[in-house]
């Protein structure tokens, strides 16, 4: 299951021990925040000369996944529209839609019906 | 003789829970809606009122530069009730018995909006407002921290259609608090009322003064059921059919009334409805007689409906005597004035009045201007028309409780003129 707590960092953590445990030191895909990545999980060398064929397609797929995330979590904390507990991500994005306040068409893409915002059943 | 007809149309829909689904949600979301939808109608009013100023938000508040914020007023009030004051360590503190009116002189403002909140001193006085209004302020932050108010801004009474002409006299019979089955309830002087307005009294003259009436709104509290039913235990069934005799007597009572015109009840406090506004139509189970005619119509309170092109909106009274509670007025009809200016029917929900928690609308805001307000359940009858700044003109009415006062309410709608029905059954003149 994956993790979800913390900034970014954390979660490229995470996953960097599951998926990539037996490829060891890939440089994590760093764009999912604005914090500097923590040197403290990297003392391997930086970005390899040559990506592994094999690692490509998981790492688009995981990339497509933080970008959702973090596009799914800007939502969420954004203040124009609103807060974000108690009602779906899909549901607020249509709120704020029918509230004329123009949210990213992006964002709707990328929840499903039922996806909770970030701090559902946390705070 | 025959009746007068007026055509009706119930503009209920807003008010209806059915479509709701509640998936745990806080009420953030009702505050938001609020704040937004009135914040979009005071923007332009106030590039009207005050162009040359800046408006902010309260975290981009610059001390003594001089500019406008717009947010929800929260009222900090020391005596009002409070349910973690059952777990204070110091219970003396707070009085055993709870006033009626919580206000307190040193009750303060606090402006918020989805920045922060700042507290409100100057040209606003606390006995005014209430929590959850939504206005605009002119003034400057000061080296204390607090706002310091020049000018209020209110959103003002909103536009409204125009009244229809109507060339007859069609006249609405307000009532409100029958109580059947407390002990103030006198079925004699409810019946005089019935056979006045179905006809069945009274010579020609007062025929045709009932074949006016077109609808009757019954406007809330129409049974009292005993409340020591109420305190938990289980009713032992000899007592159980007891419950439902107020409910049956007055389905006999307006049986009677429904046969001969069209008649709207509207649940009220202590109705066999929902306790939290937007309160839902009490069940037509409750009434099987009087629900067999199509001229009943169970509705919600508050409720809104158009009769011949005049708009109505209503409520059985709760959210004036929550006004009551947390702020002064002259008298009832300035509450009822005061929610009209601020656009919105009950500011006080959901702080103090039970709501439920809409996430995407707030019900109770107000669009446009109807041409009669009533309320029910009130001490005595009040009636003021009311004028707007745009030539609206509205009937304000305080409906009083027919229990007490055996007063009904009679409204001409060809002119908004307002009169009363008053009936006694003491031989004593």
């Amino acid at each position: 299951m994956r993790s979800g707590s913390g900034g970014g960092d954390m979660k490229s953590f995470f996953r960097q021990q599951k998926a990539h445990a037996a490829a060891g030191s890939v440089k994590p895909t760093g764009g999912v925040s604005k914090k500097a990545s923590q040197p403290r999980h990297h003392q391997k060398p930086v970005a390899q000369a040559v990506p592994d064929l094999a690692d490509d397609p998981r790492r688009r797929i995981d990339e497509e996944e933080e970008e959702r995330e973090r596009m799914g979590r800007e939502f969420d904390m954004d203040m124009r529209y609103g807060p974000c507990l108690g009602v779906t991500r899909a549901q607020r994005w249509r709120r704020a839609a029918a509230l004329g306040l123009a949210p990213p068409h992006a964002v709707i893409a990328v929840c499903s019906d039922d996806q909770p915002c970030l701090w559902e059943g946390r705070v | 003789m025959e009746r007068k007809q007026a055509e009706y149309s119930s503009l209920d829909e807003r008010y209806a829970i059915q479509g709701e689904k509640y998936q745990g949600q806080q009420y953030s979301h009702i505050y938001y809606t609020r704040l937004h939808h009135m914040r979009n109608l005071l923007h332009p009013l106030v590039t009207a009122w005050k162009p040359h100023l800046p408006v902010t938000t309260v975290l981009g508040l610059e001390e003594g530069k001089d500019c406008i914020i717009v947010g929800t007023l929260y009222k900090h009030m020391k005596l009002k009730p409070s349910i973690l004051d059952e777990y204070s360590k110091e219970r003396s503190a707070i009085p055993l018995v709870k006033p009626h009116n919580f206000m307190h002189p040193d009750d303060h403002l606090i402006l918020e909006d989805e920045s922060g909140r700042v507290t409100l001193a100057g040209a606003i006085p606390p006995a005014a407002y209430v929590t959850g209004t939504v206005v605009a302020l002119h003034g400057k932050e000061t080296s204390a921290g607090n706002f310091l108010v020049e000018d209020v801004l209110e959103a003002g009474l909103p536009p409204q259609h125009t009244l229809p002409s109507i060339n007859e006299d069609k006249y609405v019979v307000f009532l409100s608090g029958l109580s059947v089955g407390s002990d103030t309830f006198n079925p004699l002087q409810f019946q005089l009322l019935i056979d006045h307005i179905t006809g069945h009294l009274g010579d020609e003259n007062d025929q045709t003064i009932a074949s006016n009436i077109v609808r009757v709104v019954v406007a809330g509290n129409s049974v009292h059921i005993s409340p020591r039913f109420f305190n938990g235990q289980t009713v032992a069934s000899k007592d159980q059919s007891r419950i439902a005799e107020p409910i049956k007597e007055l389905d006999i009572m307006l049986t009677q009334l429904v046969a001969s015109l069209p008649m709207d009840i509207m649940p009220g406090s202590n109705d066999p409805a929902n306790f939290s506004l937007p309160q839902q139509p009490l069940h037509r189970c409750l009434f099987s007689g009087a629900s067999t005619y199509n001229t009943f119509s169970s509705c919600s309170n508050p409720h809104q409906f158009e009769l011949d092109g005049v708009r109505f909106i209503g409520t059985s009274g709760q959210n004036i005597d929550d006004l009551y509670k947390y702020s002064d007025a002259k008298d009832k009809l300035e509450f009822m004035e005061r929610t009209l200016r601020w656009r919105h029917l009950a500011p006080t929900a959901p702080n103090s009045l039970g709501c439920y928690p809409y996430t995407d609308k707030d019900p109770f805001l107000v669009e446009s201007c109807p041409h009669v307000y009533f309320i029910g359940n009130q001490d005595k009858y009040e009636t003021r028309l009311l004028e707007g700044m745009e030539k609206q003109r509205v009937r304000l009415i305080c409906i009083p409780r027919f229990s007490d006062s055996g007063v009904a309410v009679m409204l001409n709608l060809r002119n908004l003129e307002c009169s009363t029905l008053s009936f006694s059954t003491s031989l004593d003149a």
